[in-house]
């Protein structure tokens, strides 16, 4: 009778430190595997959403004709060459019948700076832009082709300033009416360019 | 007959048959439980187990599934499509953001009375886009300014200018030989300022192309090749906006 009592007590007793010991830590461990199980197949439907929507973009953008691409890389280059956007203001000029006096270039302004202009935060559209100021003689005819052929070049030569004629009266300054006559011009253009390089580091700065 | 019963081999008593005694069974409930605790216990530690084998192998497959996918991501072609995509949005808003000052001059040409003369020509794009113009105006009275005042007002592109700083001045004329030539010459001058946006003057390539047939010949001349000849392209070309701009709304969307 007395090994019978203590028997189930024993057996009880192993009952107990089976659960205990092995039954809910391996379940309470389990939990942590289960939310592994739920975050590891979050990131495969998210992974695999990706890679379907990577492959069906890298498609789109191997259906645009590398016409157009390279003419994209003309507009928005990834670098400003100085130089050959010098020497084709200069040409430009010369085409449209102007006379280059002087032209210079200003350093570039990289993208990620946000400004502060009459208290309004200008936030930085992600392009580098140069400015090139150009002083230039001609008649009025001549300007309006400079323009014309600006306003239509392969990449942008933006007229962000030009000024000519005088706001002071005086003879030099009234010729400026006539078509003919010889009238000096002041231009700041503005080219851009465009690097994902340049955008992130910037912006990784701020 | 007396006592015949005495002899009679019947007994008195009625025969007894032997009863087995019942058998009680004694249920301890506390040992049933016992048992069933330990067998509950055993099973459970086994299903655990299976559980937990057959949920790491889970993981170990979902975990082989991700690498799996990982190396099929490909990254570099990632940041091309974001560095092509990106560079159609600028390009996009560089082209929806453009003017073009040829409006300007047209719309000064259009407007200017025969008096007036514009002495002074100032176009400033400002860092938030506004686009001020202001021009130094000359004429020799008030009627042909406010006959030029009338005049802009009906323009598209200069409607709602403001005059200001209008200055009066009268001065003996001079004549050729640069002396007195008696006549007294009035003279007034005003500004005209006015902040132009993008809507006012937008840059329409296929407008200007038509309108300036003349000096696109200029063009078809590709006379900026030699910068760049050696990519074989011209520099300056009539630019293709609308085939960037619908290349760039086909990735957009």
């Amino acid at each position: 009778m007395r090994y019978k009592l203590l028997s189930q007590i024993v057996l009880i007793l192993i009952a107990f430190v089976i659960i205990f010991s092995y039954v809910k830590p391996t379940l309470l461990s389990l939990r942590d595997t289960q939310d592994e199980i739920f975050q590891y197949t979050d990131a495969i439907n998210k992974i695999s959403q990706l890679n379907q929507r990577l492959s069906e973009l890298v498609q789109k953008r191997n259906s645009i004709p590398s016409s157009d691409i390279s003419l994209l890389e003309s507009y928005l280059p990834s670098s400003i060459d100085d130089m050959k956007i010098k020497a084709d203001i200069t040409k430009m000029a010369k085409e449209s019948g102007l006379t280059v006096s002087s032209l210079s270039s200003e350093d570039p302004v990289l993208p990620g700076n946000d400004v502060l202009f009459e208290g309004e935060r200008i936030v930085s559209d992600g392009t580098a832009h140069v400015d090139f100021t150009v002083d230039l003689s001609g008649s009025y005819e001549s300007l309006k082709n400079l323009i014309q052929l600006l306003e239509q070049n392969r990449y942008p030569l933006e007229i962000v300033e030009l000024t000519f004629g005088s706001f002071i009266e005086s003879d030099d300054a009234i010729q400026v009416a006539s078509e003919d006559a010889i009238a000096a011009y002041t231009l700041v253009l503005r080219t851009y360019s465009y690097s994902s390089h340049n955008t992130s580091s910037n912006n990784s700065s701020l | 007959m007396e006592n015949t019963q005495g002899s009679s081999f019947i007994p008195k008593n009625p025969v007894r048959g032997s009863v087995k005694p019942r058998q009680v069974k004694k249920v301890y409930i506390f040992s049933y439980i016992a048992v069933i605790l330990f067998f509950v216990s055993l099973l459970a530690a086994a299903a655990t187990f299976f559980y937990t084998v057959s949920k790491e192998a889970q993981l170990s497959t979902l975990k082989e599934k991700l690498a799996e996918e990982q190396t099929r991501f490909n990254h570099s072609e990632l940041i091309a499509v974001k560095e092509l995509d990106e560079r159609m949005d600028k390009a996009y808003s560089l082209l929806q953001s453009k003017v073009s000052l040829q409006k300007v001059f047209k719309a000064l040409e259009e407007t200017t009375v025969h008096p007036v003369q514009i002495i002074g020509f100032e176009y400033k794009k400002e860092v938030n886009n506004d686009l001020n113009l202001a021009l130094a105006m000359k004429t020799h009275d008030f009627n042909s300014a406010l006959f030029q005042k009338e005049i802009i007002g009906g323009s598209s592109v200069l409607k709602g200018a403001s005059f200001n700083d209008v200055k009066y001045n009268e001065a003996l004329e001079t004549d050729s030989e640069g002396g007195n030539a008696g006549v007294i010459k009035g003279e007034v001058t005003f500004m005209l300022t006015k902040t132009l946006t993008q809507s006012d003057i937008p840059f329409d390539s296929t407008a200007i192309d038509i309108e300036t047939g003349d000096s696109n010949s200029n063009n078809s001349s590709e006379p900026y090749n030699d910068q760049s000849s050696s990519n074989e392209q011209s520099s300056v070309d009539i630019i293709q906006d609308e085939e960037i701009a619908s290349s760039s709304q086909a990735v957009n969307s």
